[in-house]
């Protein structure tokens, strides 16, 4: 019994412009949420799409709940997935659009009454998806997801065109999917929603996986920052010059000093400080965010 | 195999199309057969191209589906033509994707397509050619057609030939539809 959701090798796909994937590597513990981050053009969308058996790798190898993705007929009645957004029959209701679906998956037609309430459509399930918002559309393509109450969820960008509510809804869903023991696969350019329920990540640079592990381990491998204010704004400069002499970088910015180092490390300050006679007013130790590491990892800030 | 037939089924039964092509067949039906009777006398014809179809033709054993027989390529354009749409959406949607999601097997997919569309041409068919003949029999009167030898064996049999021809002719235009389909990929 494989405790890999996803297993990847080594997996490669190779265009005549080049390589869209190249020899990427990482692993999804089942029962968790991975955030699939990447720039525009990082090529998540192939991965996700040879993950589901849609196009064929052209090296390497990838195991979904320990089935080959050479064989997605093994594995593609436990996997839900939406890829490149909602993609329905404009003509059909939403209801009959899952009908659809579930018809062609062998699942129970009355759970797509279940469904659509699960993902807040209740009221418009018979409504052409052609009138459906943006936001709707993404729901049901969630709700299409769902289907086979899958072990696996691979969803990409399910937050587009969602107002915030929805965003949070979307949110709540895929914690509540996690914690019953469903493996949450979710590529997104909102890093901070993906930072707020992401256990692992897999950072995608031009088809190289950049970083596969658990977000500790991510946020851990980036500098942490002390920031620190002081009663007289005057004594920043000699906070910075006690940072400078125990080697630590450091720099002012808007009225606070920024120093590069552990979180430890502010109790020695603190005590430098004091002995300075500089009243500190603030002295937050923190982590680097998602946002800042993915932009330090992929180089992508202009 | 099954699931895909009757997720496809649902697709084309939904009203504006299943009412809309069979609407669409029954009044080139309706048309074509009403002129047949009712134009029989016309100097400018009263068949495709301006034939002249006379009564002694009509008051044959093969009579009564005459009119049907007339309106087969017609059928066969609309089935072309509905084929053609229903498989160049799944590309224009993006829907395929989510077929081969649910289903793996891109020939088992448009196998089971093409067996539901094909169960939606002999409805067509035969709703067309049950209006077409029961039009025929209630226009022989009027137009002064002897219907004796319709319900004949001989008449079965013209009725059965009919039937079966129109039907290998829409199914044919049906598969050139979905070919056009798969390659043009875009209903328009």
């Amino acid at each position: 019994m494989t405790t890999m959701a996803i297993s990847v090798r080594d997996l490669s796909k190779k265009y005549d412009s080049g390589f869209a994937v190249s020899h990427a590597n990482f692993e999804v513990p089942l029962g968790t949420i991975c955030g699939f981050v990447g720039p525009n053009g990082a090529g998540k969308t192939t991965t996700i799409r040879m993950l589901l058996g849609l196009i064929s790798p052209t090296g390497g190898t990838a195991e979904i709940l320990g089935e080959s993705i050479k064989h997605p007929d093994k594995y593609l009645s436990q996997v839900g997935a939406m890829i490149e957004g909602p993609a329905f029959y404009p003509a059909l209701s939403g209801e009959e659009n899952l009908k659809v679906l579930a018809t062609l998956g062998g699942f129970p037609i009355e759970r797509v009454g279940q469904l659509i309430s699960e993902v807040g459509l209740e009221g418009r399930g018979g409504s052409k998806y052609k009138t459906y918002s943006l936001g709707m559309k993404q729901r049901l393509g969630i709700a299409a997801a769902l289907l086979p109450n899958p072990k696996i969820l691979i969803l990409d960008e399910p937050t587009n065109g969602l107002d915030p509510e929805g965003i949070q809804e979307v949110r709540d869903l895929l914690k509540r999917l996690a914690s019953q023991g469903t493996t949450v696969f979710v590529s997104s350019h909102l890093l901070s929603e993906l930072e707020l329920i992401s256990e692992y990540i897999v950072m995608l640079r031009k088809g190289e996986v950049v970083f596969a592990g658990t977000m500790n381990d991510l946020l851990l491998e980036q500098q942490p920052v002390i920031l620190v204010k002081t009663e007289k704004e005057s004594d920043l400069q000699k906070i910075i010059d006690i940072a400078h002499s125990d080697g630590h970088q450091a720099t002012i910015r808007s009225g606070v000093a920024h120093i590069e180092g552990p979180a430890e490390w502010a109790g020695t300050l603190n005590r430098q400080a004091f002995d300075a006679g500089i009243v500190l007013t603030q002295l937050a130790p923190q982590l680097p965010n998602l946002e800042e590491t993915f932009f330090e990892m992929t180089g992508d800030r202009k | 195999m099954i699931r895909v037939i009757f997720a496809e089924w649902r697709k084309l039964r939904r009203p504006t199309l299943f009412f809309g092509t069979i609407g669409a067949s029954l009044f080139f039906t309706g048309l074509t057969t009403t002129f047949l009777y009712l134009m029989i006398d016309s100097q400018r014809g009263n068949s495709d191209r301006g034939r002249q179809v006379s009564r002694e033709v009509l008051n044959l054993a093969s009579g009564s589906v005459y009119g049907f027989a007339s309106v087969g390529g017609l059928l066969g354009i609309i089935a072309l033509c509905v084929f053609a749409a229903q498989t160049a959406q799944e590309y224009t949607y993006g829907t395929f994707r989510n077929l081969l999601v649910r289903q793996p097997g891109r020939i088992r997919i448009l196998l089971g397509k093409l067996i539901a569309m094909k169960l939606f041409a002999l409805i067509l068919v035969a709703i067309a050619a049950a209006v077409s003949i029961s039009l025929s029999y209630y226009l022989s009167d009027r137009a002064k057609v002897t219907t004796d030898l319709w319900f004949t064996s001989a008449g079965y049999h013209a009725i059965g030939q009919t039937l079966l021809n129109v039907t290998i002719s829409v199914i044919y235009f049906g598969i050139m539809g979905m070919i056009l389909g798969l390659f043009l990929r875009s209903p328009i």
